[in-house]
């Protein structure tokens, strides 16, 4: 699988591309904007977010990998451009001699030594991005994720049985085929082969949905193996 | 696995989606945090059950009133009607010949007029500016050759297409796209090179939106041949 710093290069050079990484990317750019805000950001309301959308494509035209993780390169980016937007818009300036700010070029890993205070460890990381891949895959799927935390099993035992149908699901290369060809549930075919009451799969097919694409996405920090809790 | 006003949602390790409150700024995504029954985030709801009973009573009402009023209506005119039909019959029949005749003239027409437009240069110039905050999308002919459009996709982009609708023509020019702000002043500019779009050809070109940004003005500048 491509990894997001091979990716950021790969697409910049195409706008579409770029604009969908951004799009995908939302999610962890208003996260940094909110814990430098200190507050909520709304899409298309708060300008800090526009300020975020535009640094981190900085961080995409101005990225290579001798400035380490994209993502951490990309989180001192906004979070410098953030300083910047708040410097010139408070009321009380404080800039001392000359002007601060940086220009993408100027983004040199090693002078800042940014790695430090921005860097994310490679664990962390890796869910970001597991994050917003999966989240992505689910929107594909016209799943978000406010719906699963609304239908979401509160039984462990319940979330056993469908992660169970997941797994056999994704074992069974037919019905796997005719979930992906018509993005649906073939319930029939599920009934023949796993002993399981139709209602109830019915009533968890966005779940069940849902733990099939983390189960192909290779979502690592929940536990689909049947292993029980990590 | 997301941040939303007063929550998030997380995803635990067993598998359970779960809105939990959050204070803002303190958390991003990926983070890891401790689960708390205390703190799982409650959507308001509102009493189905009466919202359902009094949407079914206005519902018969309706129901009630438009079918009286159509009864009345029809009732009204179907006395009057019944009359004058056997003699619209006729004229219908003779109405019906003589727009197959201005079928046929029209045809000749049309091939005419292709054949013209193949061999006809015309120059466009063509500048419109468009309110996008207003109306997100909107589409305009230029002169019967080409259209103009545009959309907001994500929040994110401005997708500008350029398409060349005539059935002959093709079109040679420059499609220049200048962003403004709210006070008026311009904030970015693009233009692109149009070299012979085809008929039914689309050429796209985005633009990265800009919260201030408010007004997009287009001008085309070319010929067909």
């Amino acid at each position: 699988m491509q990894t997001l710093d091979n990716r950021v290069i790969e697409v910049r050079e195409d706008k579409f591309k770029t604009s969908r990484l951004i799009y995908e990317f939302r999610p962890f750019i208003a996260g940094v904007i909110q814990k430098r805000a200190g507050r909520f950001i709304e899409y298309g309301v708060d300008e800090e977010f526009s300020i975020g959308l535009s640094a981190f494509k900085e961080a995409m035209d101005s990225y290579d990998r001798e400035k380490g993780k994209f993502l951490s390169f990309a989180r001192m980016v906004i979070d410098r451009r953030l300083i910047d937007y708040y410097r010139r818009n408070s009321k009380e300036r404080t800039i001392g001699l000359g002007d601060d700010r940086l220009s993408g070029a100027d983004f040199k890993g090693n002078d800042i030594n940014y790695k430090e205070q921005y860097g994310i460890n490679e664990e962390r990381e890796g869910r970001i991005i597991e994050s917003i891949e999966y989240r992505a895959e689910l929107e594909k799927w016209g799943i978000n994720l406010e719906q699963l935390a609304e239908i979401s099993p509160r039984s462990s035992s319940l979330r056993e049985e469908y992660k169970e149908i997941a797994r056999s699901i994704v074992n069974d290369s037919s019905i796997l085929k005719t979930l992906m060809e018509t993005k649906r549930l073939p319930l029939k075919k599920i009934e023949n082969n796993i002993w399981v009451h139709r209602k109830k799969l019915e009533r968890g097919r966005i779940y069940i949905i849902a733990m099939v694409l983390a189960i192909i996405n290779n979502l690592s920090y929940i536990d689909v193996s049947g292993g029980g809790d990590k | 696995m997301e941040i939303r006003k007063g929550y998030c949602i997380i995803l635990t390790r067993d598998g359970r989606f779960l809105k939990q409150v959050i204070p803002p700024g303190v958390f991003e995504v990926g983070d890891e945090i401790t689960v708390s029954e205390e703190y799982v985030y409650k959507t308001k709801r509102i009493d189905i059950s009466r919202v359902k009973t009094l949407s079914l009573a206005a519902s018969i009402i309706i129901i009630l009133a438009t079918v009286s009023f159509f009864s009345f209506w029809y009732l009204k005119h179907y006395t009057a009607s019944r009359s004058a039909d056997a003699e619209s019959v006729g004229v219908y029949v003779a109405e019906e010949e003589a727009e197959v005749a201005d079928a046929d003239a029209d045809a000749e027409m049309i091939v005419e007029e292709k054949v013209t437009e193949a061999v006809e240069k015309r120059t466009i110039i063509f500048e419109e500016t468009y309110y996008f905050r207003e109306q997100e999308e909107a589409e305009e002919d230029i002169e019967d050759t080409l259209s103009i459009s545009y959309k907001i996709i994500d929040d994110i982009s401005l997708r500008i297409k350029l398409r060349n609708i005539s059935s002959a023509s093709k079109f040679d020019g420059t499609l220049t796209m200048v962003m403004y702000l709210s006070d008026g002043s311009e904030s970015q500019a693009e233009t692109v090179s149009i070299d012979e779009l085809e008929p039914g050809e689309v050429t796209e070109n985005p633009l990265f939106l800009k919260t201030e940004e408010v007004k997009l003005k287009v001008q085309i500048t070319g010929s067909t041949y």
